[in-house]
Parts: structure tokens; sequence; C-alpha cells
């Protein structure tokens, strides 16, 4: 008897120093992220293979081409002009609109808050696409318009000119540096400015010297943001660049890879390059950053008062009302009316109305019936993998993997998004997904993890340890307490993030287009083969993905502000 | 002396309600006024209105001579061009500046000369005590050493008025004392006249040269500390302030000797008993509140010698507070609290008697 239970305590002390030691959820943690490592520094360490090899030894004539290339140097500059005229452009509308719906008293603002990131739905293909129909020479609809009312033809803005091209990048873009501004300013305590009011400062100084310095870091890393979507974009580029002759590295980049001769040496290389360029974007922000990287102080006691714009309410509510007419009404108006014509003229004409448009592209076409499926199929499927994986990721306690997942959520975003499609690429091309749908997920996934892996891993931070911990001490397994306690907790968090993680995949156009082959076009890049083909389809389709997406949104939008009620009563 | 800052028939809205309510007051030149009340009362409300961060519906405000709102005319200062100083409850130190360029600011925005600039910043930062530490990143400053860059950035422009909120309470304890004597010290020394305010009562007791209690967007009472505490017009001053037993009885009668003293009998029957009490701001009408302070109580050994002013009662609880002992005891009318010096045991439940200090207890409106 005695024996017995010294034998059974021996059994039971054994099995508990397994458990400790092994720790299942520090081995799941871990299991991840390796996989997420290999899944970013295989694809990674290929396309540098590629840019340094040719015929199977090591080369550098990629680079040399690049010397050699008659527009390629020229091409270099206007990426960086389009880049960074983009990044202050965004910041120029993005941070005015912040500021007017956060902080002061214009009128309708929860209305004006919604239609400010409504573009963040909307492709920017999609929209380059609706100005392209509104200032196309001649059969422009508004260029028609114009002239019609007597405006010089050589006043008309050129919309295949790098200028436009920065501008409506910028359009499109803003909703980035609009959220960052936004959450930053709604953050800060506003007796910063009533302080800094009361001791002489006017409003215009206040703004200057304490608003947007306070808030320099939040607006820094949108910028950086901005800057490395742009270097990296395929969407504006295609839309208006290859048509007005202005090519950038990401145009180039992918016409070497899908344009015979393909020229995948100096692709990799010119890859290489824009990484560079992204890099060096966020260098210039580290450094700007430099000992500024406190936190906002946060306000407690009294609300933040708006300021009172008096009768320049109607003005402010004038600037954000003319945003969403540019960047929202104008481009939906224009792609319903497209869509709805049976061949598109520069006006609407009711004689020339139809349905035809919509019903082929949903029922008739196969190209773009099979798009909308696998579009469906693959971004839902990339979303539930990123979150499910983010989910894991978010429940770590150790400051090591914190930090580690910091890095290597940041790595991919620092990766222009045509660079990172041509890395897929290189990776995969000799294995059997390489013309599946999986390998559009896999980008997808890795591309874009970390939206899923931000929004959740915020979620996680809103609930506090204890809740965890006293589940364990109340006898719950890591399972158990994970799946009693954190994932009811966490649910609103995730099934927001899944469907922001949805909606920007289903955007998603840059990687995605050194990707797909026939029979895995997914929507977007149907767009890019409709483009130049059929300009009443594309725009119903166009009309059907940003539908698609506004209804996504406006659950998201539903859910999110439900969910963030309860996190902060 | 004349009023240096004057505040006539303030009101301001929120929504569907008056958060100020027709507010009047002066405050002479280097004194420190301050507005106590319990939150949404509308004192910070009142102090911002005054400062030029809000601008009232009715109402004329006056500095210095000079109307810096005038709401019969539509004249709105804006909050700049007043002259004033102020230090924020969450202290508002501006994290991109460091401890120097937080104080300068002011003086900057005054457009001083580079020199006037560094020594008046350093002058300040004595001032506060924190003479070494202008180079420092103002966020790596302690909660106290951050309320004390505000409080210096606040004086180095010499501003007519200083206007804080609530600038202590988030400090510890112990902190908050330690400040509030500096405070005092500060506000003599440089003699500026400042508007404070608070709902804690005894940071507003130790600092105001006179105080003003608020409520509901209304001024209930004003006066020294003493006079608040010992002789409130109102239930709601002489519950707010200190810690009060309040009895509901009816008049019985005035006292004819001159003395200024009411005769107020508590509860009916066998159980009623007559106290005579102070006078106070009550109207001679049939029903009167009475306000006992604990201290104003003292406990009987034994039986006492005549029934009058004297409640009979049963120990409920008992605590040791160090400095004194609190016990609650429970009488006809209600739970009542008795404070004596140092230490002292009773029993739970025992009988005792308690003689009020007629001298002391005061009659009140009742509502």
């Amino acid at each position: 008897m005695i024996e017995l239970t010294a034998a059974s305590s021996s059994a039971s002390r054994t099995r508990a120093f397994f458990a400790e030691s092994l720790r299942i959820d520090k081995l799941v943690f871990w299991a991840v992220v390796v996989l997420l490592a290999v899944a970013i520094l295989y694809p990674a360490s290929m396309s540098v293979y590629a840019a340094f090899t040719e015929r199977g030894s090591f080369s550098l004539g990629g680079f040399g081409r690049i010397l050699e290339h008659p527009s390629v140097r020229k091409e270099i500059v206007t990426t960086i002009i389009f880049a960074a005229g983009a990044t202050l452009g965004a910041t120029a509308i993005g941070v005015p609109l912040a500021w007017i719906n956060a902080r002061t008293d214009v009128p309708a603002r929860q209305f004006l808050e919604i239609l400010c990131v409504i573009p963040l739905f909307i492709s920017a293909f999609v929209g380059a696409m609706a100005w392209r129909l509104l200032l196309v020479p001649r059969a422009g609809m508004l260029t028609r318009m114009l002239t019609d009312w007597g405006w010089p033809t050589e006043l008309l803005p050129d919309v295949y000119s790098i200028t436009s091209m920065i501008v409506i990048q910028s359009i499109f873009y803003s909703p980035f540096m609009y959220l960052y501004a936004v959450a930053s300013l709604r953050q800060m305590d506003p007796s910063l400015e009533e302080v800094a009011r009361i001791h002489g400062a006017s409003l215009w100084q206040t703004i200057w010297r304490i608003t947007l310095s306070v808030n320099g870091p939040a607006l820094l890393s949108g910028m950086v943001l901005v800057f490395v979507f742009t270097v990296g974009t395929l969407e504006i580029p295609m839309a208006l660049g290859v048509a007005g002759g202005n090519y950038v590295l990401a145009t180039r980049i992918w016409t070497l890879m899908s344009y015979y001769p393909q020229d995948l040496a100096m692709a990799a290389s010119l890859g290489i390059l824009a990484i560079v360029i992204a890099g060096t974007g966020i260098l210039i922000q580290q450094r700007l950053l430099g000992e500024r990287k406190f936190t906002t102080v946060t306000g407690k006691g009294y609300r933040a008062k708006r300021i009172q714009l008096g009768r320049g309410r109607w003005v402010a509510f004038g600037l954000v009302f003319s945003y969403v007419l540019i960047a929202v009404i104008a481009p939906l108006v224009v792609l319903v009316l497209v869509g709805l014509q049976k061949y598109w003229g520069g006006i609407f004409k009711l004689d020339l109305f139809t349905l035809d448009n919509f019903r082929s592209v949903m029922f008739e076409y196969d190209v773009t019936r099979r798009a909308i499926v696998n579009s469906l199929v693959a971004c839902s499927a990339a979303a539930t993998i990123a979150v499910f994986l983010s989910a894991i990721l978010s429940q770590t306690r150790s400051r090591r993997g914190e930090s580690l997942m910091g890095l290597l959520v940041l790595l991919p975003i620092a990766i222009p998004g045509a660079v990172f499609g041509m890395m897929v690429l290189f990776a995969f091309v000799r294995t059997p997904i390489y013309n599946t749908l999986y390998i559009i997920i896999f980008a997808y996934v890795i591309g874009y993890f970390y939206l899923a892996y931000r929004a959740i891993y915020s979620v996680r931070l809103s609930i506090h340890d204890e809740l965890e911990q006293s589940a364990r001490i109340h006898g719950a397994t890591w399972w158990q307490s994970t799946r009693k306690i954190l994932l009811p907790l966490l649910k609103p968090g995730i099934f927001s993030a899944w469907l922001m993680t949805f909606v920007i995949l289903v955007r998603e156009f840059s990687s995605v287009m050194f990707l797909y082959r026939n029979g895995t076009e997914v929507m977007s890049v149907v767009f890019f083969l409709l483009m130049e083909r059929h300009s009443a389809r594309l725009a119903a389709f166009m009309v059907i993905q940003t539908v698609l997406l506004l209804i996504v949104m406006a659950i998201f939008q539903r859910i999110s502000y439900r969910n963030s009620e309860t996190i902060t009563v | 002396m004349a009023a240096f800052v004057a505040v006539e028939g303030l009101r301001k809205t929120f929504g569907q309600s008056w958060a100020v309510d027709d507010v009047n007051f002066e405050v002479e030149e280097g004194k420190l006024l301050v507005l106590l009340g319990p939150s949404g009362c509308g004192k910070t409300t009142t102090l911002r209105c005054v400062g030029g961060l809000e601008q009232p519906e009715h109402g004329r405000i006056v500095i210095d001579g000079e109307d810096v709102t005038n709401a019969a005319k539509g004249l709105f200062l804006q909050p700049n061009v007043r002259g004033m100083g102020m230090v924020a409850q969450s202290y508002a130190i501006w994290p991109h500046m460091n401890v120097f360029e937080n104080v300068a600011f002011p003086l900057r925005m005054q457009k001083f000369g580079k020199s006037e600039i560094s020594e008046r910043v350093r002058e300040a930062l004595n001032v506060v005590r924190l003479g070494e530490l202008g180079g420092r990143n103002a966020t790596d400053l302690s909660g106290g050493q951050q309320q004390r860059v505000a409080l210096a950035r606040a004086i180095v422009g010499r501003p007519k008025v200083l206007l804080f909120d609530e600038p202590l309470s988030n400090l510890d304890a112990k902190l908050r004392e330690e400040m509030r004597y500096l405070l005092k010290d500060i506000q003599r020394e440089i003699k500026i006249t400042a508007i404070y305010v608070t709902h804690d009562q005894a940071e507003a007791m130790a600092l105001g040269d006179e105080l003003l209690v608020m409520n509901e967007g209304r001024i209930e009472q004003r006066g020294s500390a003493k006079s608040l505490y010992c002789e409130p017009r109102t239930r709601f001053v002489a519950d707010f302030i200190g810690v009060a037993n309040l009895l509901e009885g009816t008049l019985v009668g005035e006292s004819a000797n001159g003395e200024d003293t009411l005769e107020v009998k508590l509860g009916s029957g066998d159980t009623s008993r007559i106290l005579k009490v102070l006078r106070g701001s009550a109207e001679t009408r049939r029903d009167i509140t009475i306000l006992i302070r604990p201290e104003w109580v003292r406990i009987l050994s034994g039986q006492p010698e005549s029934e009058n002013n004297v409640i009979r009662g049963f120990v409920d609880k008992c605590q040791y507070l160090g400095d004194r002992t609190e016990v609650l005891v429970n009488t006809e009318y209600l739970t009542m609290r008795a404070w004596i010096d140092g230490a002292a045991e009773f029993e739970d439940g025992q009988e005792i008697f308690m003689e009020i200090d007629g001298g002391k207890c005061i009659a009140l409106p009742a509502n």
C-alpha cells in the first residue's frame, strides 16, 4: 500500500516534469515562428540567388544590364519621385482630414469618418481606372464636360503624367496616413494643446509646434508605410504609367519577368535595388525619429474638447467632402455609368443602356466567373490561415518571442509588393504548387500576415494576463484555458481581423500579378486583363468587386464598432 | 482692494443642462482662490472659461480691468492673448521637448531674446527646485518632477493669473502633501493671483486664501476654510467639507437671553431630546437640520447628570486610527460618528452617552 502511493506519486512527478519542460504552448509558438521565418527567408534567398546567378553559375550580369539599359536609370529616378511624391501627397491629404475629423466640431462627423476610410477598401487600380475614364483625352467624362464649358484643352490635366500618378496614388493611399493620424490624435492628451494656447501660442502655432510634433512618430510610421507600398505598387504604374510611358521599377521588373525575352537576373537585381530604396526610406524615418521614440502621453480626466471652428466648420466639411467626392463618389459613379452602357463614348446615353455587362461578367464570361470564385477561395483561405497563426502567436508572453515576432512580421512590410511577388515566384517556380492557387494563397498569407497579427495582437494586449492565469490556477490546462477563456474573449477581434485581411487581399494586385496563370486568375488580375479590351465590362466587374468589398467593410464597421466599445468599457 | 479677476453672471451649457449656472466671484490681486466641489459641479468649466478654453453663453470676465469675455457684447479673447499660466491635471508636458524647452515655450511665444529666455527659465526652474534638470528629457521625469516642470512653465512668463486644474490629483498621497506646501510657498513668494480647482477638501483648505464651494453649476458658499467647516450655510457644504453627522429635528424655541441659539427637538415621544445649538443660517421654521462634527462630541463615562445636549446610543463599531479613535454609534435618530483623541476601547453594543458641544454644533436649513 505504501509502496503503491510512492510509485504513483513519483509517476505523477515525472509527468509534471515533462509537461513543464515541454511546455506545449512554447512548442507551438516556436514551431509557428520557424515556419514563418522559413516562409519569408526562403523566397528572399532564392531571389538573391537569382540576382547573382546566370545559367547556373555566379554572375553580375543582371546588375550589368541595369547600367546598360537605355531607360532603367530614368525609371529608378521616376520610382523615387513617385514614391516620395505620393508619401508627401498622402500625408498632405490624410493628416488634415484626420485632424478635422478627430479634433474639430466639423458637422456630420461620424458620417465623414466612415467615408474617409472607404478608399482603403477600393483598389487603387479601380480608382486609377475610374479616373482614367473621367480624364482620358477627348473621351473622358470630365474632359468632355470641361471642354463643353469652354475649358481650354491645353489646361486639361494629363491623366498619364507622373504628376497624375502621384496625385492619384496620394488620394488612394492617404487613408493609411489618415488612420495613423486619427489613432494618434485621438490618443493625444488634449491638454497638451490647451496648455500651449494658454501660454501664448495661436491656433496655428499650436498645430505646428505641438500637435504635429507630438504626433510626429506616428505620422512618420504612416509615411514610411506609404513610401514602401508605393515603391512596390503595380496598381497606378500599370493603370496609368505604362500607357503614358512612365515606367517605374515595379513595372520594369514585371515586364522583365512576364514578356519574352525574360531577364530573370536583371529582374532580381532590380528587386534588390527596390528593397534598397524602400530601406532608405525606413532609414530616413529612423534617423528623423532618433531619440524621439516617445509614446504619446495619454490624458485622463477632462474629455477631449473639440476645437470650435465657428463658420470655418463648413469649410472643413467642404474639404473632407471634396476628398470623398474625388476618392469615392466620382470613381464609383463613373464606373456604374460605364458599366451600364453598350459601349462608352465619354457620356452616358440612355439608348445605350444595358445590363449585359453585369450579366456577362457574372454568369457568362468564364475568366471573370472563375476569378470571382478564385478570389473568394484564395482570400478566405489566406485570411483564415493568417488569423489562425496570429491567434497562436499572440498568445506568447515571452519578451524575446514578442520582439522576434515583431521583426518577422515587419520584414515583409519592408519588401515592396511587386518584389515580394517576384520572390515567391522564384521560390516556387520549379515546384508543383506553381500554376496553382496555393502559390497565391502563400503569397497572401506571408505578405499580409502583419495585418492579421497586429489586429489580433492589439486585442490580445487588452485582455489581462490574470484572466488566463486564474484559469490555469484553477486547474485548466494550457489548451483548456486557451479554448475556454482566451478564444472567446478574442473572438470579436479575430472576426474583425479576418474581415480586414480578407478585404485587403481581395484588392491585392502587385504581388499576385506575378503569380497567376491561366486558370488561377483572381479578380484584380482580371482588371488588368480586361483593361485594354473592354472598358464597359471592366467597369461592371470593378463595380462588382467594389460592392463586395463595401459589404464586407460594412460588416467590419459594425463589428469593430461594437468591439471597441466593449473593450473600452 | 479692487478685484483683479472678476467673473459676473457666468453661464455655460453642455448639451441640455447648465454646467455653470450664474457664477459670480472676484479674486484680489496676489490671492489664491480655490474652486472646490465634487466632479461635475462646474468648477473646471468655470476655470476653463476664465482661461478662454471654453466660451460661455452668458456673463462677463474681467482680468486686470480688461474684459476678456463679454458675452453680451460678443467679446471673446483667445486664450493666447489673455496672459495666463496654467497647470493641467495631466501635467501636459510636451514629450517632444526637453525640460528647458518646455519651460521656455511661453517666452518663445512672447518673442523674448535668447539670453533672457535662458535666464528666466533658469530662474523658474530654481523656483520650483528643479534647478539642474533643464537638459533632461521631460518624459523621463517622475510625476512630481513633471508637475514642477508644468509649474515652472506656468510661472515663467509672469502671467497675470495662474490657473490650476486639479494639479495634484495624479500624485500619490505623500507627494501630494509635499507639493501642497511647495505650491503655497511659491504662490506667496511670487505673489501671483491664482485660481485653483480641486475636489480635495484638505488640499483646498490648506492652500486657499478663500474657498468657493460649488455644486451643480452654482456657488454654494464662499469663505475661509474655517468658516466653511464651522459655519456651513447649507447641508451640501456641511456634508462635503469634513465629516458630518446631520440630524433632523423640529424647532421648539429660541434663546431668550440674547444668545444666538436655537432649541431643537429630536425624535418624538419617549426618545425625544432637546438640543441647544448655534443658530447659524437656519431659518426659524419648524424643520431644522443640525450639524454635529465627530470631534464636537464627548463620550461620557457613566450616566449623564442632565439630559441637556446628551444623546444616548450603542456602540456599533470602533476603530483605532492612530491619532484618534472613531466610534460608530447607533442612536434613535441615525448612526453617528464620534472621534476621541488617542486610543479608547468600547465593547460592541455597549450603551454610551454622548454630550454634544452646543457652542459648536450648528443649525442648518432643512431640505
